[in-house]
């Protein structure tokens, strides 16, 4: 269980209070929040890229702040926003990449890894796209491939930055249904978002960035008119 | 696709042997192959095609290999550290130190300084020295956007000195310092070889240590901090490992360009692949490749005109890459 309590996040001055949150494995939650609130940088303390300002944030009950960062990348694996793929790289080196934190300094890639990354393929439905190069694919056939890689990186927490962003309405839906899949098989997953409507349509558990700067978790989705009320 | 990976290391092997052969065999003096051979079997000090061939033609030959091999791999280094295909292996002013302390040296009027060993060691302190400012400003920049730029204002602020030094120099000077900076390959004596190999050596040691944090950099930082990689040891390595391989063949040869651009585009355009375990082996071996073909021109040309080596690199060197870029990218 990934574990928030009295938390002040923020980059140097505090932009979020935090009495309470949690995701544990086999949970999805959305993150809303309007812009410049901080989902962004909840995230990012979320995963260590940026220090809590006070409290501390624990994974399976081990503050994160202690943990090495390998370790961190083998509990939870972080998809930002707007990759555009890379020249030269294609889906499946790029998917391999996801068993980065299991590999030797040499970078060692093992018939395990492969097999691990083809089954990865398989979950996230992008066989065909294999041997296709990064740069060249679309926005949607992209996000698919780093939920691939993550879900290659085996861990039991994926956390996304606007997964479906740039995404048009069938990509979005491959999107959050593949979460929704993916949570069933055991994952914890935290999406930021402002899809209120898929959110509510799905009745994902939400947790909101208030406009008081206070985090709010609710077991089911509230009504979109309430979390606009609420957030923006 | 990894088919022709696994030609190219049968094929590709085999012409730089074709090669390293044709340009010992090359120059002013005719040698055969028997000659190569019983050279290093009876050696004959009496023998003058003997001693051109061990103290002229095999050292230039190695040199050529492993200058070629150093600076592609540096420039591969830097374009994937910087994120950016135009990055080379002088981007972070090396070049620009070791001509910075090379016309010190010359200045002083000491006659030590101007001959070659004197050279060398000034050219050697100079890229030593600014590789290390370099990487003190990698311990504190947390920018890697920062760093690329304190490097390029070190080496824009290090020439204007440079130049007002040459203004000051006599003729003389000004002859040798341009001299050092068109590059050659002729200079290390066989001896001195084994110092730009041990470095070779230990920077390819050094980067296979290195390529799992390498490979994840290629998604930018955040993703490769996110993957678990430790970013700054990572930038260091990497850092470290350009200065010793460009600064050593800098400090040789002098700054031979654009070697160190092209080859690692050339790499990822031929094997189209990230994964820089097959990108080192790529630019080691058509670094080598692309070295020798451009010095066995200039020692093709030398019966009619001494062309320096930086001269051809370019010459033949940017209309080739153009090609392959404008036949693969369409």
């Amino acid at each position: 269980m990934i574990e928030l309590k009295n938390i002040a996040i923020g980059y140097t001055s505090k932009l979020i209070e935090v009495n309470e949150m949690t995701l544990r494995p086999g949970e999805i939650k959305a993150l809303i929040g309007a812009n410049g609130k901080g989902k962004t940088t909840l995230l990012r303390t979320l995963t260590n890229q940026i220090p809590a300002l006070k409290g501390t944030i624990s994974i399976d009950d081990v503050p994160i702040a202690l943990m090495e960062r390998n370790n961190i990348s083998r509990r939870i694996a972080f998809i930002g926003p707007g990759f555009k793929g890379v020249e030269g790289l294609c889906v499946f080196e790029y998917i391999l990449l996801g068993r980065t934190p299991y590999l030797n300094q040499f970078g060692t890639i093992s018939e395990d890894d492969k097999t691990i990354c083809l089954e990865a393929l398989r979950v996230a439905g992008i066989e065909a796209l294999k041997d296709r190069i990064t740069s060249q694919l679309s926005d949607g056939q992209l996000q698919l491939a780093s939920i691939a890689r993550a879900i290659a990186q085996n861990t039991p927490y994926i956390i996304m930055d606007e997964p479906t962003t740039f995404l048009d309405y069938r990509n979005r839906e491959i999107i959050f249904n593949l979460l929704i899949k993916l949570s069933e098989d055991g994952k914890g997953i935290l999406f930021s978002t402002h899809e209120l409507e898929f959110v509510s349509k799905r009745d994902i558990p939400v947790i909101a960035i208030t406009n008081e700067d206070q985090l709010i978790q609710f077991d089911q989705c509230p009504g979109i008119d309430e979390l606009v009320n609420l957030c923006f | 696709m990894s088919s022709a990976y696994k030609r190219s290391l049968i094929l590709l092997p085999i012409t730089l042997g074709v090669l390293a052969f044709t340009h010992v065999l090359s120059g002013k003096f005719d040698i055969t192959f028997s000659q190569l051979i019983s050279s290093f079997t009876s050696f004959d000090p009496d023998d003058l095609n003997h001693v051109i061939i061990q103290e002229f033609r095999v050292p230039r030959t190695l040199t050529t290999i492993l200058a070629g091999a150093s600076l592609s791999l540096a420039g591969m280094l830097m374009q994937t550290l910087f994120q950016n295909p135009l990055a080379g292996p002088y981007i972070l002013g090396i070049n620009s130190g070791a001509a910075f302390t090379v016309a010190l040296g010359t200045l002083t009027g000491l006659s030590f300084f101007q001959s070659d060993a004197g050279i060398l060691g000034s050219a050697l302190i100079g890229a030593f020295v600014f590789g290390l400012i370099i990487l003190m400003f990698s311990f504190f920049l947390r920018n890697i956007v920062s760093l690329l730029l304190i490097g390029i204002m070190i080496g824009s602020f290090t020439s204007a000195i440079t130049s007002i030094l040459l203004s000051i120099s006599t003729p003389e000077n000004m002859k040798i310092f341009t001299l050092w900076g068109l590059g050659s390959l002729q200079k290390v004596e066989s001896g001195q070889i084994v110092f730009i190999f041990i470095s070779f050596v230990i920077g390819v040691l050094h980067l296979l240590t290195q390529l799992k944090g390498i490979n994840a950099l290629v998604l930018g930082e955040n993703a490769a901090s996110n993957l678990g990689i430790n970013l700054r040891s990572l930038r260091i390595s990497m850092i470290s490992i350009t200065a010793l391989l460009a600064g050593m063949v800098t400090a040789f040869c002098g700054p031979i360009s654009f070697v160190g651009l092209a080859i690692p585009n050339l790499s990822r355009i031929i094997f189209k692949t990230a994964n820089h375990r097959k990108l080192t082996y790529a630019n080691i071996i058509l670094g080598a490749h692309f070295l020798l073909i451009a010095d066995l021109i200039t020692i093709w040309f030398e019966p009619i005109i001494l062309i320096p080596i930086n001269a051809i690199t370019a010459l033949i060197g940017a209309p080739f890459i153009m090609l392959i870029i404008i036949k693969k990218l369409k």
